[in-house]
């Protein structure tokens, strides 16, 4: 089996030379096409780099200046393809790759591939009319409108032209019998198709058809190959691994990717950081040592796993994490992130809690502070357990957010339930807050119904109980499911209230573990 | 129309201050002819730092950073010969004032629009040391790559104040030392953000700042959030330090609709050295707010305070930081 490889390198003669040098053994040959418009001398550059053996399977193709997404991509393939044809020698196989790529196992396993398959095109062949193949932007546009401009120097003209064509109903039709196909540029093609494809490429029509499409190198050479080849000698898809991103981005491989592209189920990866040498070293180690070893592949595909579970974890950010430079609602603070359920009793001003308070304490993995929000310093109420970046002393770090000193105070307290007493009224946001934030669980402790004294109305007995009321109501507004305490003559709470509070927080769930 | 207006209405001053105050720098170590096309560079305002030089050097080169433009607010204590003949290291020097340059922020304006524009350019205090997702595997350049790729022009960083465990005067460090070996600690929580509407930045406020030095009145602690790497173009201009940045949209960390990685900007301020500087920008009263922020640091210092807690974090690794919800990965994979 012998093997052709094209390499299209726009600048970094370094990783090119590299790769190069990677893929040349006995009898396969590279052709590089550098960018015209990139000054450097490679010739030269590879004269001094290379010995003579090396410098005979090398070649070096006629310069194009290349654009991105215009027809000068297939221009520069095509030029590669005709100083191949010069040669004498025939190949299997020629494999079309980019400066930025470079293999992820041995030639020999894929020259084994290659024969074991039988007479294969890898290339990604899309009908765009039937399947889906562009993650975002345009499709049958790409070729059924005409194409003058480069999208990445005028985006806004380039829509407009494309919108106007559309308007006025222009619908282009390809040439001949042939039928669009989309699909990657990267393809490992047999040579007597690509003769037949350098044929119909020196056809007027068909290049004056793909020289005004856009992106022409996604749509030539599947077009060509789906008209030539017969489906079932089509595997759709390339040798090459490579993913874009939900914006349309190429992944690019670093340093720390070795352990994903060594997973995948491709010959070659794309494309991988310049300064990825670590990554190359590593990679030429795997080869030469470690992938012989392995198990031949017996189908391409890619492993994703990693890269959805990432993406499906971080494009909110984690979860129960802040994130810095982003507010839902400035009212919540940092606790807008909080995952972590607590509980808060909300009483009037003259309740006795102190019993209720340490029989929740007494409780395992239960943590009920005193009136945290009330006053001239923090009452933490549990010795040993105040948040050392929050002195009792100083209130005004708490005062500054108090969302913010709550979300700090529940982290810290990691594993185990916390709560806390809120007088009502408080005189602060956390009233409502915690009415609102689905996390935290009510408990509410009204006065008894001394209100009704026995020949007037006790007015401050009747406010504290219209408050309660007030914000409970304002509680199943909401939704939330509240335990609702009545205490007692003297202030204080029951034995069987008590008995229900501790058994309704008891229930609570601690919290995810983040 | 009005747009342009409005853009010239506030690029037109902050051109003429910056060329202004540029005028006051006299270069005295020209490398900048080593500068190429894709460079990353770093710019510094310092002034007696020659201690921490060798290592801060250290640290950026290996991390990717092509060149660094100096800018000597009159140091006596060999920073010249500290630099030496390094390639990638040009100085200006300048005995003007710090506080007229706006706390040498025309400088910089001056020195980023002359050599940064079409770089992506940090701009650095010599404490400070840039942390992002991935920072011991890829470097500064394949950072920005990325952000460049994604069509974000600027970095966001929260700045973490590190401290030692004992007395602020016996956090002593040598030349060329790791700062985190004498200053591993920094506060995982108690902080504070919120946006401002002139400029569209994120406040972050908080650490140890705010918790020992502004106690309190915490709504006067210095601001945590700095956009130290951006990619330069000729009329940007940092406003307040490198808190902010103009135009607006520099100081948006994310993306509309997903989220960008931030960074975190350690920052070792608090080492035995602190006291003389306190000392002496007290007398000089060139800082912000007459040096208000030196006044509180010394009365803590003679306080003897001890900046550590049992909440206190020893810093680990850049994940560190994203599990503690002060840094994001964004979705650079």
């Amino acid at each position: 089996m012998k093997l052709a490889f094209i390499i299209l390198a726009h600048d970094d003669a370094e990783n090119l030379f590299r790769l190069i040098k990677r893929l040349l053994s006995k009898d396969d040959l590279v052709v590089v096409h550098w960018d015209k418009k990139n000054p450097y001398d490679i010739l030269a550059a590879a004269h001094e780099k290379f010995e003579a053996k090396t410098r005979s399977r090398l070649r070096f193709a006629r310069p194009v200046a290349v654009e991105w997404g215009r027809w000068s991509m297939v221009e520069a393939t095509l030029s590669c393809l005709e100083e191949l044809e010069q040669s004498v020698e025939v190949f299997d196989y020629v494999v079309l790759l980019s400066g930025v790529d470079y293999p992820v196992k041995p030639i020999s396993a894929l020259k084994a591939f290659l024969a074991q398959q039988g007479d294969k095109e890898y290339i990604e062949c899309v009908d765009p009319e039937h399947s889906a193949w562009v993650v975002d932007g345009l499709v049958q546009e790409r070729y059924q409108q005409y194409h003058w401009i480069n999208w990445r120097d005028h985006p806004k003209l380039f829509s407009f032209i494309v919108s106007l064509q559309k308007k006025l109903g222009i619908k282009r039709k390809l040439p001949g019998q042939l039928k669009a196909h989309l699909g990657s540029q990267w393809w490992a093609l047999t040579w007597p198709t690509l003769q037949k494809i350098l044929q119909m490429g020196r056809r007027r029509k068909i290049r004056a058809f793909f020289s005004r499409t856009w992106v022409p190198d996604e749509l030539f050479f599947p077009t060509l190959v789906a008209a030539l080849v017969p489906r079932k000698r089509i595997v759709s898809s390339g040798l090459t691994f490579y993913h874009f991103s939900h914006q349309g981005r190429p992944l690019v491989f670093y340093n720390d990717h070795f352990d994903f592209l060594v997973k995948q189920e491709a010959f070659f990866a794309r494309k991988l950081s310049p300064q990825a040498t670590d990554l190359r070293d590593r990679l030429d180690y795997f080869i030469d040592n470690v992938a012989l070893a392995l198990q031949p592949i017996n189908a391409l595909s890619k492993q994703l796993a990693d890269y959805e579970h990432f993406i499906a974890v971080q494009w909110r950010g984690l979860p129960g994490r802040r994130i810095i430079g982003r507010q839902v609602d400035a009212w919540y603070g940092d606790l807008e992130w909080n995952k972590l359920p607590y509980f808060v009793i909300l009483c009037y001003p003259g309740a006795r809690l102190e019993p209720l308070r340490e029989a929740l304490n007494a409780m395992p993995n239960i943590c009920c502070y005193g009136e945290i929000f009330r006053g001239g310093h923090i009452d933490y109420g549990l010795p040993g357990r105040e948040h050392p970046l929050y002195p009792e002393n100083k209130p005004a770090l708490r005062d500054m957010k108090r969302p913010n000193f709550l979300g700090d105070l529940l982290h810290a307290n990691h594993g185990r339930l916390v709560g806390f007493i809120l007088r009502l009224p408080c005189g602060n946001e956390m009233e409502k807050m915690v009415i609102y934030d689905p996390q935290a669980t009510l408990i509410f402790v009204f006065p008894d119904d001394r209100y009704l004294a026995a020949n007037a109305i006790n007015w401050q007995c009747a406010f504290e109980s219209m408050i309660m009321h007030d914000n409970l109501a304002e509680a199943r507004r909401v939704g939330k499911q509240s335990v609702m305490l009545v205490a007692l003559d003297d202030d204080s709470l029951s034995l069987a209230s008590i008995a229900q509070a501790t058994a309704h927080i008891g229930c609570l769930p601690a919290g995810i573990a983040c | 129309m009005q747009k342009i207006l409005r853009f010239l209405k506030k690029a037109i001053p902050l051109y003429l201050k910056a060329r202004r105050h540029g005028g006051d720098l006299v270069l005295v170590n020209d490398r900048t002819t080593h500068i190429k096309a894709d460079d990353v560079l770093a710019f510094v305002v310092l002034r007696n730092e020659a201690v921490r030089i060798p290592y801060f050097l250290d640290y950026y080169r290996k991390l990717g950073v092509n060149h660094f433009l100096f800018v000597d607010n009159d140091s006596n204590d060999g920073f010249l010969d500290v630099i030496g003949a390094a390639s990638d290291c040009s100085v200006w020097h300048t005995c003007a004032s710090y506080k007229e340059a706006k706390y040498g922020v025309y400088w910089l304006n001056y020195l980023l629009r002359r050599y940064g524009s079409g770089h992506w350019c940090l701009t650095l205090d010599p404490d400070e040391f840039l942390v992002y997702p991935y920072c011991h595997s890829r470097s500064v350049r394949e950072l920005a790559q990325y952000l460049e790729q994604e069509g974000k022009p600027s970095f966001f960083t929260v700045m973490l104040d590190m401290y030692g465990e004992g007395l602020v005067d016996e956090a002593l460090y040598k030349p060329g030392q790791d700062p985190l070996e004498v200053c591993p600690w920094f506060d995982a929580s108690g902080y504070f953000q919120d946006r401002r509407p002139n400029y569209g930045e994120w406040w972050i406020r908080g650490g140890v700042r705010r918790r020992v030095f502004f106690a309190d009145q915490p709504d006067l602690s210095p601001a945590l959030n700095k956009t130290v790497l951006v990619k330069w173009r000729w009329y940007y201009a940092y406003i307040a330090s490198t808190h902010i940045v103009w135009p607006k949209r520099l100081n948006n960390p994310h993306f509309s609709d997903t989220l960008a990685p931030t960074g975190c900007l350690l920052h070792f301020k608090y080492l035995a050295a602190f006291r003389e500087k306190a000392e002496e920008e007290l007398e000089r009263k060139q800082h912000y707010a007459g040096s208000l922020e030196y006044d509180r640091y010394l009365t803590g210092l003679n306080d003897n305070l001890c900046l550590w807690t049992s909440a206190s974090v020893r810093f680990q690794s850049w994940q560190h930081c994203v599990d503690l919800g002060l840094m994001n990965i964004g979705r650079w994979f």
